[in-house]
C-alpha cells in the first residue's frame, strides 16, 4: 500500500465519463429459450435422453418403412425364432419380425401418449388460464369441478369408459385425457396465480391491454416452461399407462401391435423364448427413463434456481 | 388555486379488503387499505405521498389507475369521474394516465425484448406501423438515456436503474399527462436513485407532466415534490407544500416521522420523538383519530371523533384535534 501516492490519483472528467460508455452491454444478447438451451447443452444426462428421445421416434418412423417385413406378415417356418442376421430381435408364435413389431408398437404407443399429452395440455392450460386469471367466484367453481374429478378413483373411470366405448386406440387416448388434464389445469392455475400479481402483467393492464393479450402474451409465455416440463413427463406416464392396461387386459387387444399387446403377448412365452417379452419391455423401459431425464434437464434447464 | 388547474381530484376514496373466513367463507371484517382519501393534484405539479409501510399508499396510487377496483369515493381525472367509466373508456383513458412501477426486477416481463416492452403501449392502442413504432421506442430510449441498440435486449441483461428507466420509457411512450410513481427508486442503489429522480425531473419538464409521487423516504420526496401528503392507517392526516411541512409540520406523526431523517452532521443535537408501539392492523383501526394509541399529545375527544380534514392557512391541511378550537 505504502507506493501508492495522492498523485496518482485523478478524478474523471465528465468528458472521460462520457467516453466510457457506461450503459453499453457488452455481453451476447440471449433469449430465455437461447439461455435454457445453453444449460440443457451442459447436462449430459439430459443430452444423452434428448438424443435417445429423437432416435426412437425416427426409429418408430423409418424402421418399420426400411425392413422387407411387415408387423402382421406371418410366416410359420419362422416361429419363435431366436434373434439372428435375418430377424433382429427374433419372431414370435406366429413368426412375425419382432423388430419391425416393436417400432410399430413404438408409433402406436407414442401416438397415444402424445396425443393424449397434447390435449390435456390444451384443455388444461385454457381452463387453469381463466381460472387463475379471472379469480374469485369463477375460480372456486372450477376448481371444486376438478376436486370432484380427482376424487373419482381413475382406474374405476377407465373401466367405465372401456366398458362403454370398446377398447381401442381412441378410448385409450380419452381415457387418459379425462384423467391427465385435471393435473395440467392445476399446475397452469398455479402459475397463472403466481404470475397475475407481477408487477409486469399490472403494467400491461395499466397501458389498457385487453385479458386476451395479457393472457396470451404475459402469463402463458412466462409459464411455458413449466408446462412444457410437465408434458415430457406426462407422456411416459401414458405409454406406461398403456402398457398396464393392456397387460392386465383391459387396454388395447391384437392385432393392434402396441407396447403394452406386445409385452401382454410376450409375457405368456416367457419360460420358452423370453426375448419376446424382453425386447418390448426394454423399449418401454428406455423410452420412459429417457422422457423422464429428459423431463428433468428441462426442469433444470427453465428454472436453474430451483436446481440445489 | 382555481378549480381548473387541478387535473387529478381524489374524494373519498375508499378501498376496503374483504376479509373472508368461516365454512361458508362469509366475510368477517374489512382491512381497511384506504380509509376516506381526499386529495387533488395540480397540472404540473408533484404530489408526494409520504407514510409507513402498509399504509395505504400504493393501495390508493393502483385505485387511481383502477389496477384494484376502488370501494367509494370518485376519481375525478380532467372532470371525468374514472370510477365510473366502462372498460372501452377507461381503456381510451389509460393513455393519459401510467404507472411507474417499484421493482425493475419484476416490471418488466422477462420473456419480451426491450422493443417489445416498449412497443406494447402502441400495438395496444392502435398504431399498427412497424416503422413508426420502432421510431418511437428508438426515440424514447434516448430520451430516458439509453441508446437504440438496446432495444434488441432482454430484461435481465440490464442493471437495476438501467431497467427503471426502461420501465420509465414505457410509461412515457403514449405521452401521458399523469404519471403515478409507486415507489420508482425505493428498490435501486442510493447513487442510481438520484440519477433516476433528476430523469424524472428532466422528462417533467420536457413533457410537462403531473407525478403523483409515493414513497416512503422522506429525502426522497423533500427532493422532487411541490407538495407532500403524510399517510397513515389509510388517511391522509396532513398535506402541505414541501417547505411549510418540512419546517411547519402540524401533525404529531409528521413531527415524529421528520425528527426521524438523518442529518448529514455528527455535532447535529436533535429531539427525536420516539412513537410508542407499532402501527394498528388496518384490519381493526383504532376509533376517533386512527393515530390517538400512539399519539404523545392524546385528548379524551381523539378517542371518540374522528378529525376534520381542514386548512390551517396557507394551504397546510391537517387532520388532527389540536387544531380544533
Amino acid at each position: 500500500m505504502s507506493n501508492l501516492s495522492q498523485d496518482m490519483f485523478q478524478p474523471v472528467t465528465v468528458a472521460e465519463r462520457k467516453a466510457l460508455d457506461s450503459e453499453r452491454i457488452v455481453g451476447e444478447s440471449l433469449s430465455f429459450w437461447q439461455d435454457a438451451w445453453r444449460r440443457l447443452k451442459n447436462n449430459k444426462a439430459a443430452m444423452v435422453s434428448l438424443f435417445t428421445v429423437i432416435a426412437i421416434v425416427l426409429l418408430a418412423i423409418f424402421a418399420p418403412m426400411l425392413s422387407s417385413y411387415t408387423y402382421n406378415e406371418m410366416n410359420t417356418t419362422v416361429r419363435n425364432q431366436a434373434p439372428s442376421m435375418e430377424h433382429w430381435l427374433g419372431t414370435d408364435h406366429f413368426g412375425r419380425d419382432l423388430w419391425v413389431r416393436v417400432w410399430e408398437g413404438a408409433r402406436i404407443s407414442l401416438f397415444i401418449a402424445a396425443t393424449a399429452a397434447l390435449a390435456d395440455l390444451l384443455i388444461g392450460v385454457v381452463y387453469g388460464v381463466i381460472a387463475g386469471y379471472v379469480g374469485g367466484r369463477v375460480d372456486n367453481i372450477m376448481m371444486r369441478i376438478i376436486e370432484i374429478l380427482v376424487g373419482i378413483p381413475n382406474l374405476i373411470l377407465i373401466i367405465l369408459l372401456i366398458m362403454v366405448m370398446g377398447a381401442g386406440i381412441w378410448t385409450m387416448i380419452l381415457a387418459m385425457i379425462i384423467t391427465g388434464w385435471v393435473n395440467m389445469a392445476r399446475l397452469v392455475r398455479g402459475q397463472v396465480l403466481q404470475l397475475k400479481n407481477q408487477e409486469f402483467v399490472l403494467a400491461s393492464r395499466t397501458l389498457g391491454a385487453q385479458s386476451r393479450r395479457v393472457m396470451f402474451k404475459h402469463l402463458i409465455p412466462n409459464a411455458l416452461g413449466i408446462i412444457i416440463v410437465h408434458l415430457t413427463i406426462t407422456i411416459p406416464n401414458n405409454i406406461f399407462l398403456e402398457a398396464i392396461l393392456t397387460f392386465i387386459g383391459i387396454g388395447l387387444e391384437p392385432p393392434i401391435a402396441s407396447w403394452g399387446v406386445l409385452v401382454h403377448e410376450g409375457f405368456r412365452m416367457i419360460k420358452l423364448y423370453f426375448w419376446q417379452f424382453f425386447f418390448p419391455s426394454l423399449a418401454i423401459a428406455i423410452t420412459t427413463l429417457a422422457f423422464n431425464i429428459l423431463g428433468d434437464g428441462l426442469r433444470d434447464a427453465f428454472d436453474p434456481k430451483l436446481r440445489q | 388555486m382555481n378549480q381548473a388547474q387541478e387535473l387529478l381530484k381524489v374524494n373519498h376514496l375508499k378501498k376496503y379488503y374483504p376479509v373472508r373466513g368461516g365454512v361458508i367463507s362469509t366475510t368477517q371484517a374489512y382491512v381497511k387499505a384506504v380509509d376516506d382519501v381526499s386529495f387533488s393534484v395540480r397540472k404540473g405539479e408533484t404530489l408526494g405521498l409520504v407514510g409507513e409501510s402498509g399504509c395505504g399508499k400504493s393501495t390508493t396510487g393502483r385505485s387511481i389507475l383502477r389496477l384494484v377496483e376502488p370501494t367509494e369515493g370518485e376519481v375525478l381525472f380532467d372532470g371525468v369521474d374514472v370510477t365510473r367509466l366502462s372498460k372501452e373508456n377507461l381503456r381510451k383513458l389509460r393513455r393519459d394516465m401510467q404507472m411507474i412501477f417499484q421493482d425493475p426486477y419484476a416490471s418488466l416481463n422477462p420473456r419480451h425484448t426491450v422493443e417489445k416492452i416498449l412497443s406494447e403501449p402502441l400495438k395496444v392502442h392502435g398504431v399498427s406501423s412497424r416503422k413508426e413504432r420502432q421510431e418511437r421506442v428508438e426515440k424514447m430510449l434516448e430520451v430516458v438515456g439509453l441508446n437504440r441498440s438496446h432495444a434488441k435486449r432482454y430484461p435481465h441483461e440490464f442493471s437495476g436503474g438501467q431497467r427503471q428507466r426502461i420501465g420509465i420509457a414505457r410509461a412515457l411512450m403514449l405521452n401521458p399527462k399523469l404519471i403515478v410513481a409507486d415507489e420508482p427508486v425505493s428498490a435501486l442503489d442510493v447513487s442510481i436513485q438520484s440519477q433516476v429522480l433528476n430523469l424524472l425531473q428532466d422528462l417533467q419538464e420536457q413533457f410537462q407532466l403531473t407525478y403523483l409521487f409515493i414513497a416512503h423516504d422522506l429525502s426522497v420526496v423533500r427532493h422532487i415534490s411541490d407538495r407532500i401528503g403524510v399517510m397513515y392507517l389509510g388517511r391522509i392526516i396532513e398535506l402541505a407544500d414541501r417547505d411549510e411541512l418540512f419546517e411547519n409540520p402540524m401533525h404529531p406523526y409528521t413531527q415524529a416521522l421528520l425528527s426521524a431523517v438523518p442529518v448529514a452532521d455528527p455535532d447535529f443535537k436533535r429531539e427525536q420523538i420516539i412513537l410508542q408501539g407499532d402501527v394498528p392492523s388496518p384490519a381493526n383501526p383504532p376509533g376517533g383519530c386512527a393515530f390517538h394509541t400512539r399519539c404523545p399529545h392524546v385528548m379524551d375527544i381523539c378517542k371518540e371523533a374522528r378529525p376534520d380534514f381542514k386548512d390551517e392557512g396557507n394551504e397546510h391541511f391537517v387532520s388532527c384535534h389540536l387544531y380544533n378550537r
